[in-house]
């Protein structure tokens, strides 16, 4: 079960406050879908796993900025999203959080590459399935609303349809999810 | 070094040592309770502004509330191909707010591309617009005046009937008191619902803007019934209400505070549909007698829409421009590759436009499907020009950007479609959508 959005602000506040127990059950909670969420975007195992330790790093240096305002996952995935962008900017992944942090590189062999590939397809979680099975118009919306956070003009123009089309197919494909984990559950 | 672990155990290592590390260095006024300060006394000053407000009674007149060149304020010139002159109406609607202040109204347009419009916001002197409060306009308490070209609280824009008439219903959440959500950049809150990207805080070297009040969060259930209607009934807290609607527009308009846990908001969205779903409203009721009881698949249109059926709304008339056939809009497509900013190729698709686009609700689409790959629809970004006239070369783009990223290696085929929605709700499920091919295309990527 997912933790209650005070549950992981309290996680962040110890991590800010130096807990690694409490790094270690925020990492392992979103592991999974950061590195396929960078998995699905860069197509690079490498690559995926050099973005996913970078946000991680970031959230070590900048746990304590989190405000609680949005939900922590949101908070995250801003700084996946951020990481992302820049690495495309710059042709390059930036390691900046992770020299602050002191750490070492870590090399990759084809078997921490093969670890990779088993994480970035441990994406095919009950939630992958429910959002598969959705028809690809509203799925479309809800990806490019809810986890690249585009706004709804950007995407309305890049799903060639209005706005209140692209609020409904996302309203839409919440309240479907939403019915059929349930079933599932 | 990886060959007995898993590299992202090794990762967790690292990263739990630099959190302890961090335990030692972290610097004094970082701790919890220092960077909260400022952001509670913000609230609080909020709090006090906004009943300073409330208890004086008299609201002064600012500026105007003009868009401030962000898409949103070139919605009416590109994609509607700007306002027809003199649709620019008020409509006598005037719902109070639930907390107080003025009261919430209405006011229509037309489009030049045959769309009609809706803008939502505070009521002063016969005027709509939005109050400087929830950090918009600085807070400075005065009522300003939507210009015509801005989005208002709120916006929803259709295809008109066969009559120039608008039938349009919305739900809108977290919509804040104050009207103002045509430009963050202007200021104005923004709703704890909100991503970093929204709140501009996502790397954390900004300024966030800052988070609504939750009290300060609207809901907003309108729309617009036809001549035909004569009222709705809806359900607030359990009490069933019965009210007339509004004029030849058969206008509604409904407002409630917002709440945090519910599922529609700012991220979520709400709705547009050919009749007022995932709301309140629970009863069309019809001049001639009739009554739609709005059932829980209403949202799925056509023949759900309500009970007895209702397969289009009361009054609503077929748009009565022609729809070309597909023989009319055929024409060869062109392929050719080009590098990719990133890497790998992108494909350039070109025809020549058989037909004129006028309408917003047409439209040149695309699917295509790369070698081992799913079906994709829709290109890089609209296609170029958006409203071609007959004889013009139509330019549209497929790939996607990022590292590795361009086309996959082989044989990506497609085919460009002309699309057209003239059915009632702009919606596609709502029918009257028609899909000619113009044309397919085939492309080996090496």
């Amino acid at each position: 079960m997912l933790p209650s959005r005070a549950d992981e602000a309290g996680l962040l506040r110890q991590i800010a406050a130096g807990d690694d127990e409490a790094f270690s059950l925020f990492y392992r909670e979103h592991l999974d879908a950061v590195v396929v969420f960078f998995a699905r975007r860069v197509g690079d195992r490498e690559l995926a796993f050099d973005l996913t330790a970078e946000t991680f790093a970031a959230v070590v240096v900048s746990a304590g900025t989190y405000s609680g305002d949005a939900p922590a996952v949101a908070w995250l995935f801003g700084i996946a999203r951020n990481k992302l962008r820049e690495s495309l900017r710059r042709d390059r992944v930036a390691d900046a959080a992770r020299r602050r942090l002191g750490m070492e590189p870590i090399a990759l062999d084809d078997a921490a590459l093969a670890h990779v590939e088993t994480r970035a397809g441990s994406g095919e979680s009950d939630l992958t399935r429910a959002l598969e099975a959705l028809p690809e118009a509203t799925r479309s919306a809800l990806l490019a609303r809810l986890v690249e956070e585009q706004d709804y003009g950007e995407i309305a123009a890049r799903l060639q349809c209005s706005e209140q089309v692209v609020r409904q197919r996302v309203h839409r494909g919440l309240k479907t999810l939403r019915a059929n984990l349930r079933e599932e559950a | 070094m990886n060959n007995n672990g898993d590299v992202f155990d090794e990762l967790e290592i690292q990263l739990r040592g630099a959190v302890r590390a961090r335990r030692r260095v972290r610097p004094p006024w970082l701790r919890r309770g220092h960077r909260r300060t400022p952001a509670l006394v913000l609230i609080a000053m909020l709090v006090i502004t906004a009943g300073a407000l409330a208890a004086g009674g008299v609201i002064q007149i600012g500026a105007p509330a003009e868009p401030r060149g962000s898409s949103e304020s070139s919605f009416y010139a590109l994609k509607g191909g700007g306002i027809v002159k003199g649709t620019v109406r008020l409509l006598a609607v005037s719902t109070p707010d639930p907390v107080g202040g003025p009261p919430w109204g209405m006011r229509v347009l037309s489009t030049k591309r045959g769309e009609g419009c809706v803008q939502v916001g505070r009521l002063l002197d016969g005027k709509l617009g939005a109050l400087g409060q929830d950090s918009a306009f600085h807070d400075d308490g005065q009522f300003h005046e939507f210009a015509v070209n801005t989005f208002g609280a709120e916006r929803a824009c259709t295809l008109l009937d066969g009559n120039d008439r608008l039938f349009l219903n919305a739900v809108v959440g977290d919509i804040p008191a104050s009207a103002w959500t045509e430009s963050y950049a202007d200021k104005g809150c923004v709703p704890s619902t909100a991503g970093p990207y929204e709140r501009f805080a996502e790397d954390g070297k900004r300024k966030p803007y800052p988070v609504c009040p939750q009290a300060d969060e609207r809901n907003l259930y309108y729309g617009l019934l036809g001549p035909a209607a004569k009222s709705i009934t809806y359900v607030f807290d359990g009490q069933t209400h019965t009210q007339p609607t509004t004029g030849p527009e058969g206008a509604y308009l409904l407002v409630t505070k917002a709440s945090p846990t519910q599922l529609f908001n700012f991220n979520a969205g709400g709705t547009q549909d050919v009749v007022p779903v995932d709301g309140p409203i629970t009863e069309l009721h019809y001049r001639d007698g009739a009554t739609c009881h709005l059932t829980s698949k209403s949202w799925i249109g056509g023949k759900y829409a309500c009970t007895p059926a209702l397969n289009v709304p009361v009054g609503w008339v077929p748009p009565r421009t022609p729809v070309p056939s597909a023989a009319q809009v055929a024409s060869p497509v062109h392929v050719r590759l080009i590098h990719g900013r990133f890497g790998g190729y992108e494909a350039i698709l070109q025809f020549t436009s058989r037909i004129a686009i006028s309408k917003a609700s047409s439209s040149y689409t695309v699917q295509w499907h790369e070698s081992g790959q799913p079906p994709q629809v829709n290109g890089f970004g609209p296609p170029r020009p958006l409203f071609p006239a007959v004889g013009q070369i139509e330019t549209m783009r497929l790939g996607r950007g990022g590292p590795g990223r361009g086309l996959h290696r082989g044989t990506t085929t497609g085919e460009v479609f002309f699309q057209d929605q003239s059915g009632p709700g702009n919606l596609e499920e709502a029918g009257g959508t028609i899909r000619h091919t113009v044309g397919r295309f085939r492309v080996v990527v090496p």
